[in-house]
């Protein structure tokens, strides 16, 4: 009787491994289904934006391991990547790059799709190596990027490896320019530092706060809601602007004559930015920016602006 | 090649803060048979009350080295109480029933400390005030900088007082005789409570001393802390020989060396795979240690 059961249940999860196959192609495929997670990881979110982070993280991980998402290996992203590379290469002049990642699979993507990006833009990549986060001494590992000479170092992972990787590369003298993504972006990293971090640049998704675009909206909504704004409000802001201005403009508030009508933006100039919308409806450019440790913190410094790195 | 003299630095001043730690291992074990894995977290504790002090004393400008002194006391001061408290409380009542009972007290104890500590500073990274020089010695492409020469001689004076008193003094010897032969101890008159209390208060002051270089030093302290440095500490002290005393100060320094190579000619992601092979290759060949575990031999 049992032994029927078994032989049951067996037929039944081959049929169904066998139909999933067939429906959704090789599952051993190494195609990536890439997912961007716009978080905050600055401001009063940090921790939030952290967390939100690590579950999709954690999700990604724990599908791919179960063979991916029909046939594609999921890759979470920041919104970081190309340009992250561009601001190195030209902003920073960075010829030699070294690259670190703290081996999660956010930071370790971030810095793939960075050193791609490096290489395509002709950069050499002298180091490109994980270091285990949690732990305390990072100064051997820090030598190691020593030895490959770059003149710039670009860390994906989280703040608090990037805090003792900016206080150890002081202590042993090492002065290449300090830059880290996103998850860089908290007040704890220049406590950590302390001295070292003056001059350490983060490239990161705005707060209004960083942009001079975005002042009037920031006035207004502190004074309106008695808190500061999030890292969304704006593009809401920017959004229900520019559906305006285009129903305004056409005369009628018709779903589909409205969507045409928003494709044929050329630019609007709104708080978070100049910005249009591409074929796939997405905001175009994405908004990004590099911020600064000036005095003891985060400043804006550039932002992309007409296809290069002008003042933010 | 010059990598190899920079690795070397490095991994001295590393091992110094895993000397200090070790040594709390290998003392305790060697007079009550106990891994005591709260050991660890007293550490911690150290750098957290380092931490409060400096946090209060910072706005008043008071020189840099007096502050320093202050926290190495404080912090010294209340671990070596912390210490005493846990072995009346969680490990003195526990010393004759089966072994097992106290190893699983000494983890209630961790546990506990690391969640006090989490309660009290959150579950985030706190950060001491940046007190150290940032300066240091270039010779040729090897940099030492100032506060790792501080950290060395701070860790390398305290192992010699240790010694001395071990070695020198009545009651130093009166530990090592404990920890050979507790009967014949007692026999000859030795306190052995007494001892017992000195040899916890001794290792976790020093436990509480690295906790506050520590966070001197690397200025990122966190209630998880311990667990890490507890492990590696512990690594030491069997490598050198578990109530070896010079041997878990000589043992701390060569897995601070370990783990220097191992990430700068292999990788950070291997330091730990490493070091603890090492322990492994140990245990499984010379599972005295490699300066022999004290104890005398029952003819």
């Amino acid at each position: 009787m049992r032994l029927r059961y078994t032989a049951v249940a067996t037929l039944v999860l081959l049929a169904a491994v066998g139909t999933t196959s067939l429906a959704f192609g090789s599952v051993g495929s190494s195609k990536t289904l890439k997912i961007g997670v716009p978080v905050p990881l600055s401001g009063d979110y940090a921790s939030a934006g952290q967390d939100i982070l690590r579950g999709a993280q954690l999700a990604a991980e724990k599908i791919n391991a179960a063979g991916g998402v029909a046939g594609f290996k999921i890759k979470i992203m920041g919104a970081d990547d190309a340009c992250s590379a561009s601001f190195i290469a030209g902003f920073l002049h960075g010829k030699r790059v070294a690259v670190g990642n703290d081996n999660t699979t956010y930071s370790k993507g971030l810095a793939d799709n960075t050193v791609a990006a490096l290489k395509s833009a002709g950069v050499d990549v002298v180091f490109n190596d994980a270091l285990t986060p949690g732990q305390s001494d990072y100064t051997s590992y820090l030598t190691k990027v020593g030895q490959a000479k770059p003149n710039v170092f670009y860390y994906t992972g989280y703040f608090a490896e990037m805090g003792l990787l900016i206080k150890q590369a002081q202590q042993l003298g090492l002065t290449f320019h300090m830059v880290g993504g996103d998850a860089c972006n908290d007040n704890t990293l220049i406590k950590t530092a302390g001295s070292a971090a003056e001059g350490v640049l983060v490239t990161t998704a705005p707060i209004p706060q960083f942009l001079a675009s975005a002042k009037g909206f920031l006035a207004a909504y502190t004074k309106g809601y008695h808190t500061s704004p999030g890292p969304y409000s704006m593009y809401e802001y920017d959004g229900v602007g520019v559906v305006a201005k285009v129903i305004a403009k056409i005369k009628t508030t018709n779903a589909k004559k409205v969507e045409k009508a928003l494709h044929l933006v050329k630019l609007y100039h709104g708080v978070s930015g100049d910005f249009r919308f591409d074929n796939h409806g997405d905001r175009s450019p994405a908004v990004y920016i590099v911020i600064i440790v000036k005095n003891g913190g985060f400043v804006a410094y550039r932002q992309f602006k007409n296809g290069n790195w002008v003042p933010a | 090649m010059n990598a190899f003299f920079q690795y070397t630095i490095n991994g001295l001043t590393v091992g110094a803060f895993l000397a200090l730690v070790a040594l709390g291992y290998t003392m305790v074990y060697g007079v009550i048979r106990l891994i005591n894995f709260a050991h660890g977290d007293v550490f911690m504790v150290g750098s957290f009350i380092g931490y409060t002090v400096l946090t209060a004393v910072a706005a008043r400008h008071w020189p840099v080295v007096l502050m320093i002194v202050l926290a190495l006391v404080a912090g010294m001061a209340f671990t070596g109480g912390l210490g005493m408290l846990m072995e009346q409380v969680a490990y003195k009542p526990l010393l004759n029933a089966p072994p097992l009972a106290i190893l699983i007290s000494a983890l209630g104890v961790s546990l506990a400390l690391e969640e006090s500590a989490r309660i009290k500073f959150g579950a985030g990274f706190s950060a001491y005030p940046n007190l150290l020089p940032t300066g240091g010695y270039q010779l040729g492409t090897v940099r030492i900088s100032y506060s790792q020469i501080g950290m060395v001689l701070v860790a390398l004076m305290l192992m010699s007082a240790l010694y001395m008193f071990v070695q020198r003094t009545a009651t130093g010897t009166a530990m090592r005789a404990l920890a050979m032969d507790r009967d014949a101890a007692r026999l000859m008159g030795i306190n052995v409570e007494g001892t017992i209390l000195l040899t916890f208060l001794i290792g976790s002051m020093l436990a509480g001393a690295a906790g506050v270089m520590q966070g001197l030093y690397y200025t990122q302290i966190n209630f998880t802390m311990g667990f890490l440095v507890g492990l590696r500490a512990f690594t030491a002290a069997v490598l050198g020989g578990i109530g070896n005393i010079p041997g878990a100060m000589v043992a701390g320094f060569l897995i601070g060396l370990i783990q220097s190579y191992a990430a700068g000619y292999v990788s950070t992601q291997w330091n730990d795979a490493i070091i603890f092979a090492v322990l492994i290759g140990v245990l499984v060949f010379k599972p005295t240690g490699i300066f022999g575990e004290r104890v005398v031999e029952r003819v």
